[in-house]
C-alpha cells in the first residue's frame, strides 16, 4: 500500500473544505430580523430552513426519516412562536438545533442494535497493518476531484449510524452542518472541551469504519 | 517504530492520537505542532493516521447532511401555509 509522504498529507489538509459557520449564523440572524419587522417572504424562509433542520437532523441522528414529520411540525411552531418574542437573533441558531434536538429526543424511542454509549480508545485505534477495502487516505490523493457518489453516501451512512447517537449528533452538528465547537456545545449543553473529545472519538471510529468495509 | 507487531500502537504514537484532531483542526500551537510533524518524519503509520483523519473529514464535510425529498418539501410548505392563514387574515 503506499504510503502518503508528510507533505503530502499538508496538502490534504489544505484541501479540507472548513464549513462556513459563521456565515450561516450571520445568515440566519439576518433572516429571523428581517421576519420579526414583518416581512412575510423572510417568515417563510426562516420556517423552511426550520424544518430542513429538523428533517436533517432526524434523518441523521435520530437514524431514520420515521420521526421527521413530528419533529419538523415542531420546529415549526416554535420558531413561528421565537420570531414574536426574539431577543438575539445571533442565538437563534443554537436555539433551533437545540430545539430540534429535544424534540427528537422526546420522539426517538429506545432501538434495539444501538450502538454501545462511549467508545474507548481501543475500539477506536487502526489494526497494526490494516489494508482494508477502502483506504481512506488513499483517496485522500485526490479529494478536489473525488465525487461523493450514492455508493459512497450509502457507505458514510452506514457507518455513521454505527455509532453511538452521542458521537454521531457530534459528527453531524460540526462535519455536516457547519457549527463551530462553541455552537456544539451550546446545543447540547455539554462543555467545548467535551466536543472535541468526542469529535476526536468519532473521526478515529468513521475513519475505521470506512477502512474496513 | 513501526515495525513493532503489536496491534496496538507504540506508547508514542498513542501519546500523540489524542492531539491529531486539533492537528488536522489548526488547533495547536506551534511547538505542539514542530513534535507532532517532527515524529511524522520517521512514523508511517502516524503519517497514515493523519492522511485517514483528514480525508474521513473532507468526506463528510462534503457529502453534507441528506436533503429534503419533493415529497417532503411539499408537505413542509403545506404546513407553513396551514400556519399562516390565520394570520394573514387577522393582518389585513
Amino acid at each position: 500500500m503506499q504510503v502518503p509522504a508528510i507533505g503530502h498529507t499538508r496538502g490534504i489538509m489544505r484541501a479540507v473544505t472548513k464549513p462556513a459557520a459563521g456565515n450561516l449564523s450571520d445568515e440566519y440572524a439576518e433572516l429571523i430580523t428581517t421576519a420579526a419587522a414583518g416581512d412575510a417572504e423572510a417568515l417563510e424562509r426562516l420556517l423552511m430552513k426550520a424544518q430542513e433542520v429538523a428533517y436533517r437532523f432526524s434523518y441523521t441522528v435520530c437514524g431514520g426519516p420515521s420521526d421527521a414529520e413530528d419533529v419538523m411540525q415542531d420546529a415549526l411552531v416554535k420558531t413561528f412562536r421565537y420570531v414574536n418574542r426574539i431577543r438575539d437573533p445571533h442565538a437563534f441558531r443554537t436555539w433551533l438545533y437545540r430545539t430540534v434536538r429535544n424534540a427528537c429526543l422526546m420522539k426517538r424511542r429506545r432501538r434495539s442494535g444501538e450502538p454501545q454509549h462511549v467508545l474507548s480508545l481501543d475500539s477506536v485505534l487502526p489494526d497494526d497493518g490494516n489494508t482494508g477495502a477502502l483506504d481512506v487516505a488513499q483517496h485522500g490523493h485526490s479529494p478536489e476531484t473525488l465525487a461523493v457518489n450514492a455508493a459512497l453516501r450509502r457507505r458514510l451512512g452506514k457507518a455513521l449510524r454505527a455509532l453511538p447517537p452521542s458521537y454521531r449528533v457530534i459528527v453531524f452538528l460540526r462535519e455536516m452542518e457547519g457549527l463551530t465547537t462553541r455552537e456544539a456545545a451550546a446545543v447540547l449543553k455539554t462543555s467545548e472541551s467535551n466536543v472535541k473529545m468526542r469529535l476526536h472519538r468519532a473521526r478515529l471510529f468513521l475513519r475505521k469504519e470506512l477502512e474496513e468495509r | 517504530m513501526t515495525a513493532r507487531p503489536a496491534s496496538r500502537p507504540p506508547a508514542t504514537c498513542l501519546a500523540l492520537l489524542d492531539q491529531l484532531s486539533r492537528y488536522i483542526d489548526h488547533e495547536l500551537t506551534p511547538r505542539q505542532r514542530r513534535k507532532i510533524d517532527a515524529h511524522c518524519r520517521d512514523c508511517t503509520r502516524c503519517q497514515r493516521m493523519i492522511a485517514g483523519l483528514e480525508h474521513t473529514v473532507a468526506l463528510y464535510r462534503r457529502a453534507g447532511s441528506a436533503t429534503m425529498p419533493a415529497r417532503v418539501r411539499a408537505g413542509a410548505r403545506a404546513r407553513i401555509a396551514q400556519l399562516l392563514r390565520p394570520r394573514q387574515r387577522t393582518s389585513r
